[in-house]
């Protein structure tokens, strides 16, 4: 296969659009257009017709013969009806609690404010805490740098100290699922820091849970932040130590659950780990699956996109539970000045291996290429 | 009849607009189509999408082809109408755990090339299709998503990077 472009090719076949399409267009939107007509004329002829009856029915009743009217105001058997400046008769009455106040009272800390708290730009764009920027120790010029999966794979990074790789910030990513059904995945977003306000509709979040993990809030998503629009409509939001992690959910129900079966931790290497209950579980699968993955130089925490420096550099990791399998090819150029290259970390005696994918100029690429190795790489581990 | 004839004059588009919606259509419903068939997978699906994006765009015609791009406001039409259509039930029905690849779906067939292009999230199926099929720039492509030309370089590289794990590295 040559070219990305030449597979689709092959997916589309000697599929044509119907000759008749644009017909079939058109005939639907006057179709559409005929009926928001009607409807228009229905209703405003109900509403003639019930102004015509409401005068008729006034009419009448003016001209039909009675008591005489009084016309002064007196009062009748029926109660008073309080004057806007009377105050209330009964107990006096304060605003009803919010949701999350009437679920819960307990003492919780804020979750915005601070140092970092994000801001949406002059270009709309929400703004994040900057990515989590792990310290590698330096022995002889390597850099060791312990890194943690969201779904607890390890490993120890080892680099040419001057890539300084940990400076360009780590971004975790992963999914998850339902495990009767597996696909669609669900995003979870993880942000070293307080989440952006814009990312949640209100001010408030319409439910508090105390679980295990402690107060887990659920908030009505902003889910069409930059036209993002895979976050679901819900988001829960978990703080394990300085991580904030959302997990989206598709409705109010499925909120309350995630809530429950989703534990988490920051581990000593300072990065987050998750561990789902059963009805759900982290999605496994790398690339398209929405695996767990560990992303150097891209400054979104969203899956949906990515900020990368101006040359376009980022390293992205995949951990796998088998061992170095395939071989990969030169680095190739993937648009622009970027070239892209892959390769796998990991030995024969570790418990699995990681692939990298390397984003950026070409000889950032070859240096990473070169000079990044991984040791002591175990797939997916608990606890 | 003719695309974009008036079989009546329920809806209020002049003539002449009819008639450079006719030559809208006929340049785009080729792409428009295919893009569709590719994002779904399913030829019955891509022509009811098709057909409600063109729907929809001859109802604001009379702004659309003022803008830069009426292309790029189609296909961010069509493609919103897909991702909403994906969150409907019957969208969403269980699929089965994937399997290991059948080693005869390493071939490049035309239902191994759809099955993949399913597989992967729907972002970087756009990404990929406005991109790799159409021909759009990744500024433009991003401007048809509503999102930056980095996003669509990383969604687009991702894609590409699970394509070439199914068929194979070799350029």
């Amino acid at each position: 296969v040559s070219d990305v472009r030449d597979l689709l090719r092959v997916a589309v076949g000697d599929e044509r659009p119907p000759p008749d399409l644009g017909d079939r267009a058109l005939a639907t939107a006057r179709r559409r257009e005929r009926r928001r007509r009607l409807t228009s004329a229905a209703v405003a002829l109900v509403a003639f017709a019930g102004l015509t009856v409401a005068l008729w029915a006034g009419v009448r009743a003016a001209r039909a013969p009675g008591p005489a009217v009084d016309t002064t105001i007196a009062p009748t058997a029926e109660a008073p009806l309080p004057t806007p400046s009377a105050p209330p008769t009964g107990p006096s009455v304060t605003p009803s609690p919010s949701p999350s106040e009437s679920m819960e009272s307990s003492a919780c800390s804020e979750t915005a404010g601070g140092a970092d708290d994000p801001t949406v730009d002059a270009g709309g764009r929400p703004s994040f805490p900057r990515p989590f920027t792990p310290s590698p120790r330096v022995v002889d010029g390597t850099a060791i740098l312990p890194v943690t999966f969201p779904d607890g794979s390890q490993a120890e990074l080892r680099y040419p100290a001057e890539l300084d790789l940990a400076s360009r910030g780590v971004q975790p990513h992963v999914s998850y699922w339902f495990l009767r059904y597996t696909p669609p995945r669900h995003p979870i977003v993880f942000m070293h820091g307080d989440p952006d306000p814009s990312m949640f509709a209100g001010e408030e979040p319409v439910a508090t849970c105390r679980t295990g993990e402690g107060r887990v809030e659920i908030w009505v998503g902003n889910a069409g932040t930059e036209g993002d629009d895979r976050l679901d409509r819900f988001l829960v939001d978990f703080r394990f130590g300085a991580w904030t992690v959302l997990v989206s959910a598709q409705n109010y129900g499925i909120a309350e659950d995630v809530a429950f079966a989703v534990h988490g931790r920051e581990t000593s290497d300072g990065f987050v780990q998750l561990l789902l209950e059963p009805p759900i579980g982290l999605s496994d699968e790398s690339g398209e699956g929405e695996g767990p993955e560990l992303v150097f130089g891209d400054a979104d925490p969203r899956q949906c996109c990515v900020r990368t420096d101006e040359e376009f550099r980022m390293i992205i990791l995949d951990p796998h539970p088998e061992p170095c399998r395939r071989e990969f090819g030169d680095s190739e150029n993937v648009g622009g000045h970027t070239e892209f290259g892959a390769k796998c970390l990991g030995g024969p005696n570790d418990q699995g291996s990681i692939d990298v994918g390397v984003y950026g100029p070409a000889e950032f690429v070859q240096a990473v290429l070169d000079g990044l190795e991984a040791r002591g790489v175990r797939y997916g581990v608990e606890g | 009849m003719p695309v974009g004839a008036r079989e009546d004059a329920a809806v209020a588009v002049p003539e002449s607009e009819s008639a450079s919606f006719e030559d809208f259509v006929r340049a785009e419903q080729g792409r428009l189509f295919s893009a569709m068939f590719l994002a779904t997978g399913d030829r019955a699906e891509a022509e009811d999408l098709a057909q409600e994006a063109l729907a929809r765009v001859y109802e604001r015609w009379g702004r659309v082809r003022g803008m830069g791009s009426p292309a790029g406001y189609l296909f961010a039409t069509a493609f919103n109408l897909h991702r909403k259509r994906l969150r409907r039930p019957r969208h969403r029905l269980p699929a089965a755990r994937d399997e290991p690849p059948d080693p005869a779906e390493v071939a490049v067939t035309r239902d191994a090339v759809l099955r993949v292009l399913a597989a992967l999230p729907p972002t970087q199926r756009e990404a990929v299709i406005l991109v790799e099929w159409l021909g759009m720039t990744s500024e433009d492509a991003g401007r048809t998503l509503g999102v930056d030309a980095d996003s669509v370089r990383g969604r687009v590289h991702r894609a590409r990077a699970s394509l070439r794990k199914r068929f194979g590295s070799e350029p």
